[in-house]
């Protein structure tokens, strides 16, 4: 099984890489630096898991013209493409250095939008984990996330 | 014995009364006379006007008011607290104090009547005559008003209109009867399409409370000539009646003529007295409605549009009501009311038309001509209707609320259809389109499931919307090999111009830049947008000047692709043309308006300053209410709501607007990380190397772990609290935001008023070709300025002090074995937080205000400004030598600006006090787009510049990936920031030199880089 980890940040998705291969060596994570990759990998594929950030660029940075306009909400645009999409999806973690996301024009710290995320987008949305470049405490909730969705899925 | 007999009616009435008879001391009455309304049988209803009705020993003119000479009170505010009674008592108490009044009321039906034909003949002069001794006569009206306000129009257009208006209103300013006359200016405005204005005054009558309904029914009732439910037919009457005798007599008759199979309202007009109903159906049948001059076009006919302006100031002839609620009904689908016109013939061939078009969409064209008839009931024979956008759009509306349940088969005629009307939706609801969606002839055509869910979007414009529309668009290319967007508009629009207008207009930058099937690269989406404005000026060649202007812009930003940059730039930034597309989709219209009301003004307008207009003034309650704002008119108006909502935009706009950025950049990571990275490097090497050399001794509880923990706690906790409640747009959310965003304050008035003067007289000079986004985005700046500045100070003079404060507290509090080998790392710890704290002063400071272009000498100003305004002890002499006035573009601007502001801010953090700052700007080389920027700085001594020179080596030093984090690396206040920053500028000449000069005890840094830096904006 794959997880696409939706994430522009190098520094960031190499730690994140870091804890799915320690999890499971086998894993095949295919990579998404902008929106428009992530919605066409999600469109085309199934993942048993998506990892997700929250503010993305639309076009991956190294294509010709650069990035184009950053999407503050590009994370939750992949949700509400695969919300759409009439296959069936796996899981979704969101991992951001945001504390809060904007849900309906509103802040909403990271714990409480996960249940207003699951059930605006109806989908197997797992945790919202803020991640701190200086500090470990993002790695555990990972970790869980990564277990349970193994459970269901047999193995990532 | 008690005395058991009933009082009489006439007793309960003059005993409700007693307080108010001859008395002195004036109080509110609307109680009491509520309660002789509820109270007294309908047998005894005429007992009470006796009593009542224009008696001089009570403080009012009848239980509504009579021919009030004060404008001040038409409405009666008085009698804001009446509550209508059921339908069939109010009709029959309001036909009660008509009869009442009949004698007096048919003479004043009749002088009317002889104004209407007067304008209705074009006897402008007599009118004006006969209104002056109507009024003199029967006081103040609603009808009259608008007599009066059609009189303006046709004596000196927008102008003679809007000196009306001011005549009109001027003595009730802040009531309702100038509310009364801003509707008929906006209805009356040739520059102001009237179903705008109808919309916007209704949907305003709805937002206000129930409480309002004493003015609100009358703003309904005034805009659509229609009143829903029976409580509401009879609140028109209560609130008519509390106009004038006049209003109240034409409003019944109004109704009369809109509810012809409405019984109650039928039969009371047989208890009318005659001569009451002599005047209205002899004065108020029929009428030939004249256009005014104004509505004329270049064009030489004119249009249904300008028939339904002028028949809103004739609305009580029956035969104009009738054609108004026609179309208005058409319009708005707002009266699904079954006994609405009844039988009308006319209303009954607009309804076929609509169910022939429903099941018929392709004939359309035909069956619309074929109502040909409907509008010359009421225009004069002098204006001939060449064009009848509103009958036509309110038709297709119609016939589109029925398509989904005639279940319409033809998708390429429905296709057609919403191409050629493609303002459609404005006149249907969301589930008219959401229905039409669900159709099986939808789901068959992707084409017509796309406009659907543009319409929709455009509509409401969600996020969920959007996605939806895009997917719809997307969906047009399944199957097909060639994936451009260009190719599928020539196969698909070549035959079709409406379709090609539609959908060129949807495929903005925005638009295609999201459509991930079809786009892979900015240059994608810089490529479709050339193809499609190539091909717009092969088939507009007529509008070459704008095409050719965009189509040269594409080129160069393609040409320059390879040179485009994203530059991490934190500076603070609104996406200008997010802004844009956001402008032209929202405020086209009003714009439009503005400029033709300038025009219409003329250059000698004086228009009102805004410092004296913007009173402030708070809304109240009942009569007391004022509306003062909501009746306002002039072009400098006009602006001030576009501005006013333009810079909501600007501010708060979570996908283009300050707001945004202050998400994606500022308020997560980046702010924390900073700051707080290089303070825990300084921290984890201070608790390693403190702990090892000393230990704590026994006794000592204070140690060098608990001031790392307690520090870092601190700094995370302050900074958390800047990002969630400091640097935010200031609201209720968030009290301490610093960013209000407002033009309301006396300096941005004053440029308010400025640039009202400005584009003023731009659009008389040009004659209205001119575009004023770039003006109102310049002044959102402007706007936004001082709370940069407030934020700039809040960081530099609030929490800095603060937290060095903090500091040392806790360096105090340490135990005094490992006090001494702190020492150097806790003066480490505060150089590197006032070495961020500036650098994220740097972000907060304005970055451009024209689209593109901005002055390199201009931009040394304000940097230096802000240099000084951070720096309580700056005491430099300056000496600023720039060589011509090279001009940045956008991208160059945000580099220049860094590199300004890292260099004059080092300059001045450890250049000499009293000491010189030299800035030189020249071309380099001679190469005209590009610059050499020299900031030269003295130092104190020669260890000072040793000191320098080691800490920009070490800088100089750094590997690649360290440069790549300075956002959140340490170093020598931002010059690493700065190299990582030129690394990406793809230019050979781009280079950064320092030159030292141990003689002179100087440094200066040199900068080469181009004028024209072309950047986009990375995510964090």
């Amino acid at each position: 099984m794959a997880v696409l980890l939706v994430e522009d940040d190098e520094f960031k998705a190499a730690d994140i890489t870091k804890v799915i291969v320690e999890f499971c060596e086998s894993t095949i994570i295919r990579r998404a630096m902008s929106v428009t990759t992530a919605l066409r990998a999600v469109s085309e594929t199934q993942f048993s898991l998506v990892v997700l950030d929250m503010s993305l660029p639309t076009f991956e940075l190294s294509g010709p013209g650069g990035g184009g306009s950053p999407q503050s909400q590009g994370g939750l645009e992949v949700l509400r493409l695969a919300k759409r999409l009439s296959a069936a999806q796996g899981a979704f973690v969101l991992i951001t250095q945001y504390p809060d996301i904007e849900l309906e024009g509103r802040d909403v710290p990271l714990a409480a939008s996960l249940r207003i995320i699951k059930s605006k987008f109806e989908l197997d949305v797992r945790d919202c984990i803020l991640y701190e470049f200086d500090t470990d405490a993002w790695r555990q909730p990972l970790r869980s996330v990564l277990s349970s969705v193994s459970e269901k899925w047999g193995g990532l | 014995m008690s005395n058991n007999k009933k009082p009489s009616s006439e007793a309960n009435i003059r005993n409700s009364l007693r307080p108010f008879f001859r008395a002195k001391k004036k109080k509110p009455y609307w109680k009491q006379l509520q309660a002789i309304r509820v109270e007294t049988p309908l047998i005894d209803y005429s007992v009470i006007y006796g009593i009542v009705e224009s008696s001089p020993n009570y403080p009012f003119a009848g239980l509504g008011n009579t021919y009030p000479s004060d404008c001040k009170e038409v409405p009666n505010g008085k009698l804001h607290g009446l509550k209508p009674l059921a339908l069939n008592r109010e009709l029959a108490l309001q036909v009660g104090r008509l009869n009442y009044h009949a004698e007096k009321l048919s003479f004043a039906l009749n002088s009317l009547g002889e104004i209407v034909r007067d304008l209705c003949d074009s006897n402008y002069s007599s009118a004006e005559t006969k209104i002056l001794e109507h009024k003199s006569k029967y006081g103040n009206s609603l009808a009259i008003l608008k007599k009066e306000m059609f009189l303006g129009l046709n004596e000196g257009g927008l102008r003679g209109l809007s000196k009306r208006f001011s005549k009109l209103s001027s003595e009730a300013e802040g009531r309702v009867w100038s509310v009364m006359c801003k509707v008929a200016y906006d209805m009356l405005d040739p520059a102001y399409p009237p179903d705008s204005a109808l919309r916007s005054w209704y949907l305003f009558a709805r937002s206000r409370p129930d409480t309002s309904d004493w003015y609100t029914r009358l703003l309904k009732d005034e805009v659509i000539d229609y009143s829903e439910r029976d409580t509401d037919i009879a609140s028109a009457c209560l609130r008519y009646g509390s106009l004038s005798l006049i209003d109240l007599a034409l409003q019944l008759w109004k109704k009369k003529a809109v509810y012809p199979t409405e019984e109650r309202i039928q039969n009371i007009f047989s208890r009318l007295d005659e001569r009451v109903m002599n005047a209205l159906s002899s004065n108020f049948t029929n009428a030939k409605l004249p256009i005014p001059k104004a509505y004329i076009t270049g064009e030489g006919g004119v249009s249904d549009i300008d028939l339904y302006r002028v028949s809103y100031c004739f609305s009580e002839v029956r035969e104009v009501a009738q054609w108004r609620v026609r179309l208005t009904s058409f319009l708005t689908g707002f009266m699904p009311h079954q006994s609405i016109l009844g039988d009308d013939k006319i209303y009954a061939s607009f309804k076929d038309a609509a169910e022939a078009i429903a099941a018929e969409p392709r004939g359309h064209s035909e069956i619309l001509k074929s109502l040909d008839e409907a509008n010359e009931t009421i225009a004069s024979s002098k204006s001939e209707i060449i064009r009848r956008p509103y009958l036509e759009s309110g038709v297709i509306a119609a016939s589109l609320r029925q398509m989904p349940t005639v279940g319409v088969e033809d998708g390429a005629a429905l296709v057609n259809l919403l191409a050629k009307y493609d303002n459609i939706h404005t006149y249907i609801t969301q589930e008219v389109l959401d229905s039409l969606l669900a159709l099986n002839v939808s789901e068959g055509n992707p084409l017509l499931s796309f406009m659907l869910r543009e319409m929709i979007y455009r509509k409401s414009r969600t996020a969920d919307n959007e996605m939806e529309r895009r997917l719809a668009f997307m969906q047009l290319f399944n199957g097909r090999s060639d994936k451009r967007v260009s190719s599928y508009l020539r196969e698909t629009c070549s035959d079709n111009a409406d379709l090609f207008e539609f959908l060129t207009k949807v495929c903005s930058r925005s638009f295609l830049e999201r459509l991930f099937m079809l786009m892979t690269s900015v240059k994608d989406v810089l490529e479709e947008q050339l193809h499609i404005a190539e091909w717009k000026l092969e088939i507009y060649p007529t509008e070459r000047p704008e095409i050719i202007e965009e189509i040269g812009s594409l080129k160069r930003e393609l040409e320059n692709l390879e040179a485009r940059s994203d530059l991490d730039s934190t500076r603070v930034h609104v996406d200008e043309e997010g802004l844009r597309e956001w402008f032209s989709n929202t405020h086209s219209g009003n714009v439009t308006r503005y400029i033709q009301t300038v025009l219409a003004e003329g250059p000698n307008y004086e228009p009102v300053p805004m410092l004296l207009a913007n009173s402030n003034k708070e809304r109240g309650h009942g009569e007391d209410e004022d509306f003062s704002n909501d009746a306002k008119i002039g072009s400098e108006f006009l602006l001030v709501s576009i501005m006013a909502a333009t810079l909501k935009a600007f501010a708060a706009d979570r996908s283009f607007g300050l707001d945004a950025y202050l998400s994606r950049r500022i308020r997560h990571g980046t702010l924390s990380g900073l700051v707080i990275t290089p303070i825990a490097r300084v921290l984890k090497r201070m608790t390693e190397a403190v702990n090892t050399s000393a230990p704590l001794s026994e006794g000592e509880d204070e140690s060098i772990n608990h001031f790392a923990v307690e520090w870092r706690k601190y700094l995370t906790a302050e900074l958390d609290h800047i990002r969630r409640e400091v640097i935010q747009i200031k609201g209720s959310e968030h009290p301490e935001g610093l960013i209000r965003a407002s033009w309301e304050t006396a300096g941005n008035i004053q440029h308010l008023d400025a640039m009202i003067v400005r584009l003023r007289n731009r659009v008389i000079e040009t004659g209205g070709r001119i575009d004023i986004f770039s003006e109102i985005y310049a002044y959102c700046w402007d706007c936004i300025e001082p709370d940069l500045a407030q934020l700039r100070l809040y960081l530099a003079r609030g929490f800095a002090p603060r937290a060095m404060t903090h500091l040392q507290g806790l360096y105090a509090d340490l135990a005094e074995s490992q006090s001494k080998l702190a020492y150097d790392f806790v003066r480490e710890l505060g150089e590197v937080l006032n070495s961020r704290i500036h650098d994220v002063v740097g972000w907060f400071i304005r970055p451009v205000f024209r689209r593109d272009e901005y002055s390199l000498k201009v931009l040394v100003t304000s940097t230096l400004s802000i240099v000084r305004e951070l720096d309580d002890n700056y005491s430099f002499a300056e000496s600023v030598s720039i060589d011509g006035d090279p001009v940045l573009n956008r991208g160059g601007f945000d580099v220049f600006g860094d590199v300004l502001f890292v260099l004059i801010g080092n300059a001045a953090k450890h250049g000499k006090r009293d000491g010189n700052i030299t800035i030189k700007a020249e071309p380099y080389e001679g190469l005209k787009k590009f610059i050499s920027l020299t900031v030269k700085s003295e130092v104190d001594n020669s260890q000072e510049l040793e000191r320098a020179l080691a800490r920009i080596d070490a800088v100089r030093q750094a590997d690649t990936s360290m440069i790549d984090q300075a956002a959140v690396g340490e170093g020598f206040s931002g010059v690493r920031k700065l190299i990582g920053l030129l690394n990406k500028i793809k230019s050979g000449h781009v280079s950064l030199y320092y030159i030292p000069s141990p003689d002179d005890l100087t440094i200066e840094f040199k900068v080469i880089l181009p004028t024209e830096i072309l950047s986009s904006r990375g995510a964090a």
